[in-house]
């Protein structure tokens, strides 16, 4: 079975919207980069529609492509910025009360803080993020075991 | 550790935010116009290959020379257009009233890649920014360069990409010339209403709407309107942050509903616009909401 129709992707997005918006902004840490991010992935879905499967998730589709979408658009900013070597702005807004987490996530890298932010923040299994990202389950858990690896050093040296 | 370090992070993540219903509302708006929207190349592609062989046919018909049969003509610009691109040769532009997008198809007979994506919002809702006059100048940078200004009533987000972090002079000099096809509406010099002006304010605003309005004709079927003026708009202070209190104290805020749209979603079948009178005629200035 497949979708067709205009009411099918409008009542796609009413359903999904929250959701792919989130993912897309705990991969940016940015709301205009996580709109554009997200409203380009129903965008994307919405010209292949007819062709996706409706057995499968479409939620971990949608979420795959805003990710994906985010973690390109972070790196084309750094770029632009020609920030190099320098973390990416990672702005929460609101920003987190814990200051330190804040600033040890802002330092990870998109594809990092993407692991993690799919499996803390949005529950997803390692599985479920390794089909989301396109990646072997090995390289989920070796990059969620290096961010966490980060993130606890990180954490340490301001605590020192 | 690592379990005050999970702790932290599934604690963060209980406070992620959601998206607004602003961005809500302008992401569907814009994600449906997509998609009831014709593509552009097959039809100009079609129409192209349809005029082409109408041509080929006439010269075997004729013994002539085939001649071209299929003239684009660019609409008209108009003083109350945008906000988005004029239209030009070698460009494509789409868009609906809160972004739009320009692809340049042609330079020097060269496919070119140069995308300029504007984005538009009311000036009050990125407070801040500073005050520009277009024509917009194009950053220097590399491949791709922004820069946000506030123009007229609105907060105007430009990027433009070029595909390359070295663009070429020919590049350079299209995006440079698109920038300046971009036009927002002005603040008006508005003139002084009363009470009694309401309907006309409303008409004006229900007369405009079939031209302007970005989803579906069929969506304004039975739109009802209510005005109110000055200081008693709701967004007064919205309207003074976009175009001073002067203009603001002489326009009405018209709210439009949608019967049809209230059915799939409260927030898109409410409409908001600033209108003024103006030695012209009626302007509307801003779409509010």
């Amino acid at each position: 079975m497949t979708y067709s129709g205009e009411m099918d992707l409008g009542a796609i997005f009413d359903r999904h919207w929250p959701c792919v918006w989130r993912a897309a902004y705990a991969v940016s840490g940015d709301r205009e980069l996580a709109s554009d991010a997200a409203q380009d992935a129903f965008i994307r879905a919405g010209a292949a529609l007819h062709r996706f499967d409706r057995s499968r998730p479409v939620e971990a589709w949608l979420v795959r492509i805003a990710v994906n979408r985010a973690i390109d658009l972070v790196r084309a900013r750094r770029r632009e910025a020609g920030e190099g070597d320098l973390p990416e702005p990672f702005a929460l807004d609101p920003p987190l009360p814990d200051d330190e987490l804040a600033e040890a996530l802002r330092r990870l890298g998109p594809e990092r803080r993407a692991v993690i932010a799919l499996h803390y923040w949005l529950d997803y299994t390692t599985p479920e993020i390794a089909e989301i990202l396109g990646v072997p389950l090995g390289t989920v858990n070796s990059r969620l075991a290096r961010a966490l690896r980060d993130l606890r050093l990180e954490l340490e040296a301001r605590n020192v | 550790m690592s379990d005050d370090l999970e702790h932290r992070l599934r604690e963060a993540g209980h406070r992620l935010p959601g998206p607004t219903e602003l961005e809500t509302a302008r992401a569907r708006s814009s994600v449906l116009a997509r998609r009831r929207r014709p593509r552009l190349f097959p039809v100009l592609a079609a129409a192209v290959l349809a005029g082409g062989a109408f041509g080929v046919g006439y010269a075997v018909a004729s013994g002539g020379k085939p001649k071209p049969k299929l003239i684009v003509k660019p609409v008209p610009a108009r003083l109350d257009a945008g906000p988005g691109f004029l239209p030009a040769e070698g460009w494509i532009t789409v868009g609906n009233d809160t972004r739009a997008t320009a692809i340049n198809v042609t330079t020097a007979g060269r496919a070119a890649t140069v995308r300029i994506v504007a984005t538009f919002a009311p000036a009050s809702m990125v407070p801040g920014l500073p005050q520009r006059l277009l024509p917009l100048r194009l950053p220097s940078g590399g491949e791709v360069r922004r820069l946000r200004a506030h123009v007229g009533a609105y907060a105007l987000s430009v990027t433009v990409a070029f595909g390359t972090a070295h663009p070429s002079a020919a590049g350079l000099v299209a995006a440079r010339e698109e920038l300046g096809r971009i036009v927002v509406p002005t603040c008006p010099v508005a003139l002084r209403v009363s009470p009694a002006d309401a309907a006309a304010a409303i008409h004006s605003v229900l007369d405009w709407l079939p031209a302007h309005y970005p989803g579906k004709p069929s969506d304004l079927i039975g739109a009802t309107a209510t005005a109110r003026r000055g200081h008693d708009m709701p967004r007064y202070g919205e309207a003074a942050a976009d175009c001073g209190p002067i203009v603001a104290s002489s326009s009405f805020e018209v709210d439009v509903v949608l019967p049809r749209l209230a059915k799939v979603s409260a927030s898109l079948s409410e409409l908001t616009y600033f209108v003024a009178r103006t030695a012209q005629g009626w302007v509307v200035w801003e779409r509010a909401r």
